[in-house]
């Protein structure tokens, strides 16, 4: 009796995936350990200065089956962010640039998400910086799946997408300071 | 042009043209009419600022405004307004007082109000805002009593010392734009200094104080409230601005006004100097080689 029981609930799961059953979207939680939100920024039209946000929260719904079902949430503190020089660091929170006192946080929500290719999916979104909401666009690459060394399913996204520091009202030091600034998020999540 | 002689040429030199060409054009309308004074000089040195604004900060992204940058711009505009209400009412000081009052109230309240719950809580916030708020008010005051005892060069002298000097101060305490707004103040307020001693006596007195100390007022509130400034560097900047008060002391009164003036530009260049040093000092060490 047990091993029927057993056949048939093999028997169904294989007959739910063939037939295009849902599976439940998966909800992972954004690692902020393991996560890198690393932007450039071109100074006096000469070189480029890199710097990062070392703060962020947010979840990862996961859809495979189906990716319009699937969603990006980010809140980064803004106040961490860091270049590697600390008077820098303090301008850059001033009104000169994020205003992190009225603005404390960069936000992202998707708005709709489609297949580009297998490890591919194409984001839209707002992104919202210094109370400025604006819409963008950006490729998103699965880098990898497996389990974190407490065995919780971990999954990996990378993206590089350039916006336009001035569309945010952030318009300090044009055109000396770039502005365009190109933007490198990996996100490791977890469940 | 490098990038410092640009934000020295749309931050001060064209602004402080505009409002020395207004001022001009002013005082002869005027003078065709008869009246030595008039109130058209706030408005000629809000242009000046709001070119300045425009050109380093930009417009503001929308009506009401919701960044603080922005409310620079539109206090700009009401204080050129009110400035030409307080030329008017020169007769009725607590007019003038309560006007004034209510005008710093509801400005400090709509900027500082996004920063209830993000930087300030609770009891903590209102203490804040009221005290910021109070602050602005009783300086302005101090200003606009001495503008009305002696109308002459020395107000916007000396607030263009201040305001140009701050300017460094603001600039070594992490804050371009507000530093350059002060050098914007500062530069307009100069230009009244040579119009003001050449022939254009009228254009100095409660209405370009009026705008002037508004200004500067709000410039100081926000560098406390969103960069932050240190206060104690607001409150030697505040301090340095009160030295006309010198001339009205009794043993200085029958003095020639050119050794009053002497004597007020060594005090206030002295604790503008005193706050300058350690704050370059701070800078320097946690700059490294950043210079922008």
């Amino acid at each position: 009796m047990k091993t029927m029981l057993q056949a048939f609930a093999v028997t169904m799961l294989l007959w739910s995936i063939s037939a295009g059953v849902p599976v439940a979207a998966q909800t992972y939680q954004i690692d902020p350990v393991h996560s890198s939100l690393v932007f450039r920024v071109k100074h006096m039209n000469t070189a480029y200065v890199y710097g990062m946000f070392t703060s962020m929260k947010g979840t990862v719904v996961v859809d495979e089956a189906n990716p319009a079902r699937s969603s990006i949430n980010i809140e980064v503190d803004a106040d961490s962010v860091n270049t590697n020089n600390q008077q820098r660091d303090n301008h850059l929170r001033s009104p000169d640039f994020f205003n992190t006192r009225q603005f404390p946080t960069i936000t992202f929500r998707s708005t709709e998400i489609r297949r580009v290719n297998a490890n591919t999916v194409q984001v839209r979104g707002d992104l919202t910086m210094r109370g400025v909401t604006r819409p963008i666009t950006a490729n998103v690459t699965l880098t990898g799946k497996g389990k974190n060394a407490q065995g919780r399913d971990i999954i990996g996204f990378e993206t590089t997408f350039t916006i336009r520091r001035s569309e945010f009202g952030i318009r300090y030091g044009l055109p000396g300071l770039g502005d365009d600034v190109r933007v490198t998020l990996s996100i490791e999540a977890m469940r | 042009m490098s990038f410092l002689m640009q934000q020295i040429f749309w931050g001060a030199l064209l602004p402080a043209a505009i409002a020395a060409t207004l001022l001009f054009f002013f005082w002869r309308a005027w003078r065709r009419e008869g009246v030595p004074s008039h109130g058209g000089t706030p408005l000629a040195l809000a242009v000046g600022y709001l070119f300045a604004h425009w050109r380093i900060i930009g417009l503001p992204r929308s009506f009401p405004p919701v960044d603080s940058n922005d409310w620079l711009f539109v206090t700009g505009v009401v204080l050129a307004i009110w400035g030409g209400v307080e030329h008017f009412l020169n007769q009725k000081p607590l007019v003038r007082h309560l006007g004034r009052l209510v005008l710093v109230a509801v400005v400090s309240w709509l900027v500082l109000r996004p920063l209830v719950g993000n930087v300030w809580q609770g009891v903590s916030a209102l203490l804040w805002i009221a005290s910021l708020a109070a602050g602005w008010w009783l300086w302005w005051s101090v200003q606009a009593r001495f503008a009305d005892e002696q109308p002459g060069f020395l107000s916007p002298l000396i607030l263009s010392m201040v305001a140009g000097g701050g300017g460094f101060i603001l600039l070594w305490s992490n804050s371009s734009s507000l530093s350059q707004m002060s050098g914007a103040v500062a530069a307009v307020a100069g230009v009244m200094v040579p119009l003001t001693l050449w022939r254009l006596k009228g254009i100095a007195g409660a209405g370009g104080v009026a705008f002037l100390a508004g200004m500067l007022g709000l410039i100081w509130v926000e560098a406390i409230a969103f960069v932050p400034v240190p206060i104690w560097r607001i409150v030697a900047m505040a301090v340095a601005s009160l030295s006309p008060f010198l001339a009205l002391a009794p043993p200085l009164r029958r003095r020639s006004v050119w050794v009053v003036a002497a004597l007020c530009v060594v005090v206030t260049a002295a604790v503008l100097v005193a706050v300058m040093v350690p704050t370059y000092r701070a800078y320097v060490a946690s700059a490294g080689a950043y210079v922008y």
